[in-house]
């Protein structure tokens, strides 16, 4: 509700400033046989554009154990990152000459992960062997981004947009995680199935509905008359956490160093997004 | 009665059957936007037109390729930096416009003012404010300059003026503009006159206006220039004008073609540029004089600096630029006169040579390229005059001389060898004499300019190094020369 109202509230914003705008050109002083309330409907059309590209992804949080465990396996948790695709539709409202108002909508497609070797407590009947372990993690899922941003046109050719953006997450995050053994001193389930490597999945509580801010900078390409082709570069700055905070307890070195709890918080998911547009 | 309605029937059949009827033909650059003044180059190669199809008015250009326009770009540089761009009017070498901006980044003096711009390695560049002198803090638009750059036409609504917009005009002083003064009543009225276009031959004169007794809206009239007084405006009539708006009356040179902006209905939607052909009111014709400016040992073509001058008078008649990619140059010359023509770039030898067109050859198009030399080994030869069968140099060499002295300022490290020849006519000794005494005298002008004479060494070779081996007087013009040669 809060961003439809900042929606109307940019759009009258921008509304309003349009009578600021000369109706004075080259060819006449003033343009009689159009007024104001007119001229935006016959010289500035609302232009679509479909945009599809690569999400660059961030993940970072921040880990605090109340007991240090040094080279702790949790600490892959801290940041990770990954490519994804997007597919986007936009509307834009000019205002006026080198202003506009865009509704753009995307698919957000969402891919990340890290890999981390620490050192666990491996038990192999009853001996205890601290033994240096690979974890992977990777995250998928997807969300419906929605931005209303503000568009200024610096030359002909580029422009920047500017706005609030909405995230909703499509369903809730997967996450697979990989523990691989290095070396032939630890082996996972042993001694009744030892392997070396063990994978698991799982859902992620992710916070369903967060805010950003959505920065664009695009280079317009005329291919034809009225139809531009559009290399576009943006930035998504997410205010919100994609999860609340978390606590656990890090027991990978029970036997040696002991058990810790552990706190994960500020869990942050930016993108910066590599895309081509075309405009109608 | 009878057999005199006879004859006059008979007389308006014949007459109808010999005017043509006038085509008025869209050309595919419109769109459904605003589309208008259609400023095309000399050379007829490209068309720049002001056109508001992304929104906001701005300079697009479209090229001839194999009688076709391409398809329309935004013209490349500086010059779209702002909003409300274009109304256009290039210099008659191309190489240099003026145009009109609402709001441009370089900035001005309120409303929408008259900007120059100059083209640079294909982009339009340096975008200059033409000043107070042109400028006013009311609304000046639609600049017009004459082929020769010495005229300039536009239209302001600021205070003063007979009503609406008024067209004013602004002749070059010194090379600068003058103070703009209004173009009188025999033009403007207390309605809108727009859109002047002055011909090439500086005498055909159209604007547009909605004074009272035209078609409606914006009509075209013709007038014509004679020194600074005008002849009464007329209005063009159909098919050209309609109860729509026409605007910008652009004749071409040596065609029986003009470009015009309309309204009207039928087009693609707004203002849209149309043919007119037959032309009715077309400019007188003239000699187009076109080429490409080289390297003459690359071929490359070069960007130099080109000076007209009228041999007669020693006036300068045009200071054109040949394109820095192509190397194209033209210009608009008048029958019957002698001029000089000189090319200048760093790094070469200048270039100048004497061009006559003879009378009667309106409507001809000639190519004359120019091959620059690069300073390292080159050799020019010399546009200087000497009194008949003496060593005297006439009043006419005098620019020539000075650019050799300021050649050899530019390059203090160069030395030249200063060469005179002869044709056949005389005998051998006495020709080595006069073309020695000839370089001599060339030798004297330069050091009495604070040259040192070391740096110049001077040689007669007579009839002995002919260009052309013939006996007509053509070839023996060729023949009588001086050359200027950098020795190292």
């Amino acid at each position: 509700m809060k961003f439809l109202k900042l929606c109307i509230i940019l759009f009258l914003i921008g509304y309003s400033t349009s009578g600021l705008f000369s109706q004075e050109n080259v060819l006449r002083p003033k343009s009689p046989a159009k007024s104001i309330d007119t001229y935006e409907a016959s010289t500035y059309k609302i232009r679509v554009g479909l945009e599809a590209g690569v999400n660059y992804n961030m993940f970072s949080q921040d880990i605090t154990w109340l007991s240090e465990i040094p080279n702790s396996i949790f600490n892959v948790f801290s940041s990770a990152s990954g490519i994804s695709p997007y597919f986007a539709a936009v509307l834009d409202f000019p205002i006026q000459p080198k202003l506009g108002f865009q509704l753009r909508a995307a698919y957000d497609g969402r891919n990340y992960s890290n890999t981390y070797t620490g050192i666990v407590d491996c038990n192999m009947e009853g001996i205890i062997v601290d033994a240096p372990v690979e974890s992977k993690i990777t995250i998928t899922g997807a969300d419906l981004s929605l931005s209303a941003l503000l568009r200024y046109d610096i030359t002909n050719e580029f422009v920047v947009t500017a706005g609030p953006m909405f995230l909703s997450s499509l369903g809730k995050y997967q996450q697979e995680t990989i523990l691989t053994s290095i070396g032939d001193e630890c082996f996972f389930d042993y001694p009744f199935d030892p392997k070396k490597q063990v994978t698991s999945t799982e859902e992620i509580e992710n916070i369903n509905s967060r805010f950003g801010i959505d920065l664009g900078l695009a280079y317009m390409i005329e291919v034809s008359e009225g139809v531009y082709l559009a290399p576009t570069v943006r930035f998504n700055y997410v205010f919100s956490n994609i999860t609340d905070t978390q606590d656990e307890i890090d027991a990978t070195r029970e036997n040696t160093i002991g058990s810790s709890p552990i706190t994960s918080t500020n869990a942050k998911l930016h993108a910066l997004k590599f895309g081509i547009g075309i405009w109608f | 009665m009878k057999n005199f309605l006879y004859i006059l029937m008979f007389i308006i059949t014949i007459n109808s059957l010999y005017t043509k009827q006038i085509t008025i033909t869209p050309i595919p650059v419109n769109t459904t936007k605003d589309d208008f003044n259609s400023n095309i180059t000399h050379n007829g190669k490209q068309i720049y037109f002001t056109t508001d199809r992304r929104g906001g008015q701005k300079v697009y250009v479209a090229e001839l390729n194999n009688g076709k326009w391409t398809a329309p770009i935004l013209a490349k540089g500086t010059i779209n930096d702002g909003d409300q761009i274009g109304s256009v009017s290039l210099t008659s070498d191309g190489q240099f416009m003026l145009f009109a901006a609402t709001d441009h980044q370089v900035g001005g003096f309120g409303r929408t003012d008259i900007y120059s711009a100059e083209k640079v390695n294909g982009e339009w560049t340096n975008v200059k404010n033409l000043g107070s002198k042109i400028n006013s803090d009311a609304w000046d638009s639609q600049p017009m300059i004459s082929n020769d750059g010495n005229m300039l036409f536009f239209v302001s609504d600021r205070k003063g003026g007979y009503g609406g917009t008024d067209i004013y005009m602004s002749v070059k002083e010194n090379g600068d503009w003058g103070k703009a003064f209004n173009l009188g009543s025999v033009i403007n009225t207390e309605n809108d006159e727009m859109t002047p276009v002055i011909g090439v031959d500086n005498i055909n004169f159209t604007f547009s206006s909605n004074r009272p007794g035209g078609f409606g809206e914006m009509d075209i009239y013709v007038s014509k220039m004679k020194g600074k007084s005008f002849t009464k405006p007329e209005n063009a009539g159909e098919p050209i004008n309609t109860n729509a708006d026409e605007f910008f009356y652009y004749s071409l040179p040596n065609s029986d073609k003009a470009y015009f902006s309309s309204s009207r209905s039928g087009g693609d939607g707004g203002l849209d540029i149309y043919i007119a052909e037959p032309n009715p009111f077309e400019s007188e014709a003239v000699f187009l004089l076109n080429g490409v400016v080289s390297d003459a040992k690359s071929l490359k073509p070069l960007g130099a600096n080109i000076v007209i001058t009228d041999l007669e008078t020693g006036e300068k008649v045009a200071d054109l630029k040949s394109d820095d990619n192509t190397g194209e140059y033209y210009v608009i010359l008048q029958e019957g006169k002698t001029y000089s023509i000189t090319a200048e770039k760093d790094g070469y030898l200048f270039f100048s040579e004497r061009y006559e067109v003879p009378k009667s050859k309106k409507g001809e198009s000639k190519t004359k390229n120019i091959n620059l030399s690069p300073i390292s080994g080159g050799n020019t030869r010399l546009l200087v005059f000497f009194d008949f069968d003496k060593s005297t140099l006439k009043k006419e060499s005098i620019p020539e001389l000075e650019r050799v002295v300021k050649f050899m300022k530019k390059n203090a490290n160069v030395n030249i060898s200063i060469e005179g020849h002869t044709d056949d006519v005389g005998a051998a000794d006495y020709n080595d004499k006069l073309s020695d005494s000839r370089a001599a005298a060339v030798k004297t002008y330069i050091t009495s300019k604070g040259i040192d004479a070391k740096r110049i060494h001077t040689k007669g070779f007579g009839m002995r190094q002919p260009l052309v081996n013939d006996k007509t007087e053509e070839a023996r013009a060729t023949n009588r020369r001086v050359e200027m040669k950098i020795l190292n």
